[in-house]
This record gives structure tokens, sequence and C-alpha cells, in this order.
């Protein structure tokens, strides 16, 4: 009998693939959005079995509430987009599904055969103290790199819907 | 205790306790909601059903129960009913993390009276307070109605805008904290050092983004009659409308748990610990303390509801992008520079 | 903890990132000060060059060990700082001329050369991503710069998508490299070379080299760049195809050289062979000056592979001094390109990119026509200038690894690039004019096709004086 850590990961693993399928292959991009969002949640609950509760949380403000939102926002204010099916016509389709199947294969095999480096989980660890110490010690260049980086993003924007 | 009754029937047991609580408090709240509007408006009210009207409320939900479900032709079925089961299930799972008293001694072991205690409460409260946005954004999508539509995008705009403030301005009683879990915030209450006596302007910027975020008049924008008919709720009927109904006032009472717990001292009756009551009492005590408190929070919602007019939209959002922001981030840094130096 | 000392060993990359950010602030409350921010920015440039020499023969690990600082990396900052510094000289010109005269664009130039400085010296996966994301995300806004050409906007719509695509291949591999070691610091994943045989690793490091393959414009992954070449502002083209691919080919060669074995280097010498195959023959068939000189940046970046491929000392030498000179005549080809193209009337096309265009020029405008023929006679390869040098110690690096078959293809190439680039020089001195225009040329922009076609010409009969700024050998 596996524990119920294991079972619950199978869940959630089983409900963001099926969900991923979804998003890849609705024809009506509402459920495409609406999958992404079971999709999101999903990830969301492995970062608890991680015991990343801190992680998890960030992910459904910064992805649910936030990117996803304005996904659907752009939706809506997109006259009849869902009208519109959401199909790629391309001649090549044959041989792109021969290289995903190729590298889906290789990928799967690796993953079973290879010995990771893990660390097991730690119980119970407040882990937004120490996220904001390394963030704030260690990590402080790549993270006000990352600031910068959104910044241009806003600029950029900005300059893009300036009227001259 | 064996781990089944620790991890699934305790927790279940709290579930179906609060949840019942808060179901009753909606109901109150819809009662009291019209008794004040009857009496600002120098009217009755209703007080025919029950004791003072009491039963109304169950009147309501009989007769919505009754009424035939419409789903409008053109409307995207499929999420024309998962908006309102989403903007309910949102309602009623923010209140997992807030507590209720100190943990009490029953049968030699401890319980807490909070569902879940999770290390990260308040974050956890900010972020469902993101998804909320969703059962009124896809509700209005899937209607195929301007109105809904309209009513849609206004409070998807409106609830974006004013998230922000409201989590520079909970980012205050963290610093004054140190923590994230709401109990340990609600402990360091104790005595007459409320979060609101250390933090004015953080809670009357709360305040504020809790009136937007529950859509509530001066906010009313998402549902204004007057303009937009019924808002995102146009082309709901019956049982459906009833649960938007039921998420809008859940939502006023978890704000107000909210609002207590952060601000208000939460459970705390002021130096009720120092009066060596015995530890049942106390938490009685606590319980009734903190209901008191949600009660007067409550109440100053519908009071301003039936006192204040809405905002236009350009208003709202330049209060909300240009006043509240602004302002949440000069408590923020006001707040920090006080800590680090009080340290 | 950041210590005083990380700034004073990082202080190119402070100048760069604080004149950036000044810029955006006086950007923000006086629109009108544009001449002082191009000031501000030639100035940042200047000075940061001047200090990273101050750099050269030193080592250090700062920013706990985020940023590393030696030889290589200075040697690569230098250069893009160079190229940077070239193009944003011209720039101002090509930007009035096309009304487009914002601060935003030296702030975005600004912001995207302290990516370029980041990626370049970084020592860890997490400033490689950051890094490069500042960078690209400064070029994608910048290639939409002119915002009323729908082919600007088109190009910086196509530029992002494919970019964001790519970078998911790059974190991907970032991840598996990640599982496999537990680190993101180069000291832990360099560390440990029996991990450079585990398949893991190997499909990260394919995942993470591919990510770069697409910004170098290598060849499965070259398809973007004709297009977003020719739809960016002409100075733009310049920086991205000469700063960015420096920035590129600074950050990977490092990595390959340390962690690929030889079962890479058959794969590497594929891909440079089809590269130049492709590049230089698709040149052939273009008559859009901005699209020939598009596909003579691929088929650089499949030069640039062929020393990679090779993957011994000479490597990371060559590769830089064909970098240096790559950007002299590239980047003067596309100054010139610049100030010949005429601002458009209508939303669409670039004017005068034509390659009829620059038919007769050597009569009309000779002090363009001479310059141009100098970068292109580089390019293709012509002793004594730089382009010959760049090409010749690139092909003996490859001999030197027993590629004799690749460096013999790649002269072959490097004699087929000569076709197209000898017609853009015969069309300008041997046919009669096509239109009688002569356009205006500003000192600055002739100022910076001075100093390229001078140190063309010095680096070409000089290469030697490029090594010697070094007194320690390369590692």
């Amino acid at each position: 009998m596996p524990d119920i850590n294991t079972i619950l990961f199978y869940i959630f693993a089983f409900l963001i693939v099926s969900f991923s399928f979804i998003v890849v292959f609705a024809k009506n991009i509402i459920y495409s959005a609406v999958s992404l969002f079971v999709t999101l949640f999903g990830t969301a609950a492995l970062y608890i079995l991680l015991r990343a509760d801190f992680l998890a949380i960030t992910q459904v403000m910064v992805y649910i509430g936030g990117i996803l939102i304005l996904l659907i926002f752009g939706i809506m204010m997109t006259t009849r987009i869902t009208d519109s099916e959401i199909k790629t016509t391309n001649l090549s389709s044959v041989p792109a599904v021969f290289v995903s199947a190729g590298v889906f294969v290789i990928l799967i095999i690796v993953l079973l055969t290879t010995k990771w480096n893990i660390n097991p989980p730690v119980e119970n660890d407040v882990t937004v103290n120490r996220i904001g110490n390394l963030l704030l010690t260690t990590y402080l260049l790549p993270f006000e790199i990352a600031s910068v980086v959104l910044l241009i993003a806003l600029m950029g924007a900005a300059m893009y819907a300036r009227k001259k | 205790m064996p781990a089944a009754v620790q991890y699934i029937i305790i927790p279940l047991v709290k579930v179906v306790l609060i949840q019942i609580t808060l179901l009753i408090g909606v109901a109150l709240t819809v009662w009291l909601e019209r008794r004040t509007a009857g009496f600002i408006q120098d009217r009755y009210g209703p007080n025919r059903v029950g004791p003072f009207g009491l039963l109304q409320p169950v009147a309501d939900v009989v007769k919505l129960f009754m009424k035939e479900d419409i789903v409008p032709e053109k409307a995207n079925k499929f999420i024309h009913s998962l908006a309102p089961a989403i903007s309910v299930t949102i309602a009623l799972s923010t209140i997992a993390v807030i507590p209720f008293a100190d943990p009490i001694q029953l049968f030699g072991s401890e319980f807490k009276l909070q569902i879940a205690d999770v290390n990260i409460g308040i974050l956890y409260i900010l972020a469902m307070v993101s998804l909320g946005v969703y059962g009124v954004t896809l509700s209005g999508w899937a209607s195929n109605n301007k109105y809904s539509l309209l009513g849609g995008l206004r409070s998807s705009a409106q609830m974006i805008s004013y998230e922000l403030s409201m989590g520079v301005a909970v980012l205050g009683i963290i610093l004054v904290n140190g923590t994230f879990e709401l109990d340990t915030i609600v402990q360091n209450q104790a005595g007459w050092k409320w979060n609101i006596i250390l933090q004015p302007v953080g809670f009357l910027i709360f305040l504020t983004a809790a009136f937007a975020e529950t859509n509530r008049t001066p906010f009313d924008l998402p549902e204004a009659e007057q303009e937009l008919v019924g808002g995102y709720h146009t082309e709901y009927s019956s049982l459906k409308f009833a649960l938007f109904f039921l998420s809008e006032y859940a939502n006023v009472i978890v704000s107000a748990c909210v609002i207590t717990t952060l601000y208000l001292g939460g459970y705390q009756f002021p130096y009720l610990q120092t009066f060596g009551l015995s530890p049942v009492l106390v938490s009685i005590l606590q319980i009734i303390t903190f209901l008191i408190k949600i009660f007067i929070i409550v109440f100053f919602f519908i009071w301003i509801r039936w006192t204040v007019p809405r905002f236009r939209y350009d208003q709202l959002m330049v209060l909300g992008w240009k006043v509240m922001l602004p302002l949440a981030l000069a408590n923020l840094t006001i707040t920090a520079i006080i800590v680090t130096l009080l340290k | 903890m950041i210590k005083t000392i990380d700034f004073l060993n990082s202080i190119p990359l402070l100048i760069i990132s604080v004149s950036a950010v000044i810029t955006i602030l006086v950007g923000s409350f006086y629109k009108k000060s544009t001449k002082y921010v191009y000031a501000v920015t030639l100035i940042a440039l200047i000075a940061a060059i001047y200090y990273s020499f101050g750099y050269l023969d030193k080592e250090y690990l700062i920013y706990n060990n985020f940023l590393r600082v030696n030889n290589i990396t200075t040697l690569f900052s230098i250069i893009a700082l160079f190229a940077v510094l070239l193009s944003t000289l011209s720039a101002k010109a090509y930007i009035e001329k096309e009304e487009i005269n914002f601060i935003e664009f030296y702030s975005l130039v600004l912001f995207s050369t302290a990516g370029m400085l980041i990626m370049i010296q970084s020592y860890n996966l997490i400033t490689v991503f950051v890094g490069l994301e500042l960078m690209s995300i400064s070029f994608y806004i910048l290639t939409g710069f002119l915002r009323k050409r729908i082919k600007s906007n088109e190009s910086a719509l196509k530029y992002f998508l494919l970019g964001a695509f790519m970078t998911g291949f790059l974190l991907f591999g970032i991840s598996l490299i990640y599982g496999i070691t537990g680190s993101m610091s180069y000291a832990n994943i360099f560390q440990d070379t029996s991990v450079f045989k585990n398949p893991v690793f190997l499909i990260g490091s394919a995942l993470f080299m591919i990510g770069f393959f697409f910004k170098m414009g290598l060849f499965p992954f070259h398809l973007w760049v004709p297009d977003v070449y020719e739809g960016a502002p002409t100075t733009i083209t310049g920086l991205m195809s000469t700063a960015g691919k420096i920035a590129a080919v600074g950050t990977i060669t490092p990595f390959i050289v340390y962690t690929a074995s030889d079962n890479f280097r058959l794969i590497f010498s594929i891909i440079a062979l089809l590269t130049m195959l492709i590049g230089n023959v698709t040149a052939l068939a273009q008559s859009n000056i901005k699209r020939i000189l598009a596909f003579s940046s691929i088929a650089s970046a499949g030069y640039i592979l062929v020393g990679v491929a090779a993957m011994n000392d000479l490597s990371i030498k060559s590769v830089s001094f064909y970098l240096l000179a790559y950007t002299l005549m590239q980047l003067g080809a596309f100054i010139i390109v610049s100030l010949i193209e005429k601002p458009a009337e209508g939303i669409n096309e670039y004017r005068n990119v034509d390659i009829e265009d620059y038919k007769g020029l050597a009569r009309t405008n000779p002090q363009l026509a001479i310059p141009l023929t100098i970068f292109l006679f580089s390019l293709g390869g012509i002793p004594p200038l730089a382009g010959f040098w760049g090409k010749y110690y690139l092909f003996y690096a490859a001999i030197q690894s027993n590629l004799i078959w690749l460096s013999i293809s790649a002269i072959l190439f490097s004699v087929i690039s000569l076709y197209y680039y000898l017609k853009i020089v015969v069309y300008m001195w041997f046919n009669p004019p096509a239109n009688g225009d002569v356009y205006k040329i500003d000192s600055m922009p002739s100022l910076s096709i001075l100093i390229a076609a001078f140190l063309t010409f010095l680096f070409g009969i000089f290469p030697q004086y490029f090594f010697a700024l070094f007194k320690t050998p390369f590692k």
C-alpha cells in the first residue's frame, strides 16, 4: 500500500497532464484558459506535497490570480475570438509527431534510468523566512536583475501603448 | 489519538461546524441588511415571516428554489454553470485559516479552533482574494450579454487594481508582527496592541480595498443596477443566482473575519487572560468577542451601502492607482523604517 | 552577502546599469532631453570600456560566485561594449530621421548592454538566464521601435514569440542540469567531470545550447534571422547582429569548451557546415541588402561554430578575434545601410534598401561607397583586412583538431560568399547611378564608420596587436 503522498501525487499528476492536453488541443480558447486554471492549481498542489507552501501560494497568486486573469481579460476584450477555431495548419505535422515522440521516449527512458540528485522535503518547515533571507543575501543579484527585466518589460509595454 | 481521527474526522467536524455557522451568518446578514435598509430609509423592511421577519431569508431561499433555471440560448452552458460554483467555493474556503479562539484542552489533547493552521495564512487569504475575480469574470463572459460582459470586465479591472493596495497594506502587518501565521498575529495583539493602533493607515486602506474586493457600495460598479441592469449576474436565475447571492454575503462576512483578525485583535478581548477564568470559559468568551467584532464590521458594511453613493468608474481607478497605492507604499516604507529603528 | 569589493570588481556593469536607470528617470521627467541622454549613454559606454581594460589578466568571483571576471569574460565584454558604442554613436542620426528619437531607445540599449555583460560574466545558470532575458526583452522592444512601420511590428512579434519559445528550451535544459548536478553554479557543475557523460546532463546541455544557438542564428534555428533583421530599425539590426551575437557566443563558448566531449564535435561540425551552406547559398538569391547582410550573419555564425567545434586552446582566441573583426565589418556595413535608407512614406516598406539602389553609389557618394567596399571585402575574407585573419584563425583552429574537411568546406563557402559581396561592389563602382541622390552624413555616423574602417585595416595588417593585449595566455 503506497503512502498517502504518493497517491495524492499521482492524482494531481494525472489532473495536470490531462488538463494540459485540453489546454493544447481545445478548439475554443476559453476552454484552454479554464483548463490552464486546473493545471496551474495542480502544480500548486504538487508544491504543497513537496512541503513548499510559500511556492504553492505564490504559484496561485502569480499564475492563477495574475497571469491567467489577464489572459481571460484579453480573451474577453477581443471580439469574437472564441468563435474562431484555433488550428495550426502546417505541412510538416508528420515529422513533428515523430520528433516529439522520439524526444518523449528518450526523456522517459532517461528519467527512469537516472539517479537524481534528491533532497527529501523537510516536514513542517517554515520556508518563507529562509526564502526571504536568501533572496536578499545570496541571490540578491539575480533577484535584482529579474526586477530590472520586469521594469523594462513594463517600459516597453508603456511605450508601445503610447499615442505618439 | 488515532491518525484517522486526528487528520480526517476532527478537521471534517470543524469544517462542517464552521461552514454551517457561516451559512447561518449569511442568512442573518441578509435579514440585517434589509432591516437596516428599512430603518435608514424610514420604512419597515421585511417583518412578516417569523418574529421580526427573521425567517425572511428562508422564504427567499425557498422562493429561489422554485424558480425556473434559465440559461440563455447563446450562452456558454458549461462555463455559465461553472462560474457561480467557483464564486461560492472561493468565498467559503477563505475562512479556513481564520482562528476563532485560543487552542483549548479537551479530553487530554489540544484543539485549535481553526480549520487549517498554515504557516502562511495571510498569503493564503491574499491568494483566495485574487481568485475571487474568476467567478465574476467568467459569469460575465459566459452569459453572452453586453451588460454581463461589461460587469465582468469592470470587476476584473477593479479587483486587480485594489488587490495590489490590499497586499501592500497587509505587508505592513507582516513587518510589525514578523510572521505570516494568523494565530501568532492574533496572539501578538493581546492587550492594547491591536494592529489598528499600530497600522491605522494600513487599516483604512485594507478596509477600502475590502469594500472594492467584495463589490459592495460604494464600489459596486460590476452590478450597478442603473447602468448595467444587474451586471455579471443579469442572466442568472434560480439557484445559480442564489449561489452568487450567497457568495456575496459570505464574502462580506469573511472580509469582516479577516479585518478583525488582522487589525482588530482577532478573538482577543483586552486583558481577558489576566482575569483568571477557566480556559474553557476564556475560549467561549473569545468566540463571543470575535462574533461581536464581526457583527460590528458587517453592520458597518451595510451602513455604508445605504448611505454612500456609488463612485464613477474613472474615480474608482484614480482612487485605486493614484491614491491608495502610493499611500500603501508610503505606509509600507515608513513602517519598515520604524520597525528597523526600533529593533 | 554582497561586499563592497564586489562593486569594485564590476565597475563596467555598474556604470552601464546606473546610467540606464538614470536615463529612464531623466526620460520620465524631462521629455526633451534626448541630447543629454545621448551624451550620457556614450560617456557611460566609453567609461565602461575604459574600466574593462583594467580587468584584463585578473581573476575574480563576485556577487556570491554569480559573476566571474577573467580574461575571457573581459575580452568578450570589451568587444560587446565596443559594438554597442559604435552602433549607438551612429544611431542618433537614424532615429532622428525616422522620428523615433525617444529616450527609451537609449535606456533600452543600455539595459540590453547590461544584460550582455551579465550573461558573458555569469558563473551560474541563473544569471545566464536572467541576463539573457534582460538582453532579449530589450531587443524585442527595440525591434518594434518603429511602431508606425508594419514590418517592424511584425518582426518584433515574430522575434518575441520565437524567442519566448526558445527560452522554454533553455529553461528545461537548465532544470535538467540542475536535476543531475544539484547546483546551478558553474563551480559545482564543472567540478565533477564524470557527470558530463550522463545522458540527462547531455540532454540538458543540448537544450541549453539550443537556446543559445537560436540567439546566434545557427542552422535549424536560423529562420527568424532574415525576417527580424529586415524588419527591425537598421541600427538595431546592426546592434543585434553584432553585440547580441557576441554576448551569446561569449556565454556559450566557455560552457562548451568546458563540458562538451568529443561526441559533440561531430554534431557541431555538421551544424556549422549546414549553417554556412544555408547562409551563403540563400544570400545569393537575395536582392534586399538587409537580407543579404542577415544571411551573411547566419554564415558568420557558422564560421564561428567552426572555431567552437575545434574545442582546443585556439578556440576562444580565434572566436574572439573573429567576433571583433565581424563587429567592425558587419556593423560598419549596417551603419552605411542605415544612412542610405530613406524614411518611409507609408506604413510598409523600408525604402532604398534594395541593391539596385546602390548602383553607381561610388560616383554619387564616394564617401559611403569606399568604406562599404572595405567592409564587404573584409566580410568576404580578402586580405589584408581583419575579416581575412578572423577566418584564418578559425579555420586554423579547426585544422588543429583534425577537422580538415570542415575547414576546406568553410573556405569553399567563403569563396561562394564573395559572389554576393562583390555583386554589391560591382553595382556600386561599375554601374551608372540609379538616382542622383547625395546622402547627408552627420559627423557622428561618419566618426563610427571611420573608426570601423580604420580598425578593419589595423587588425588586418597587424592581427597580433589584438593578442598582445593579453600578457597571460588563454586557458
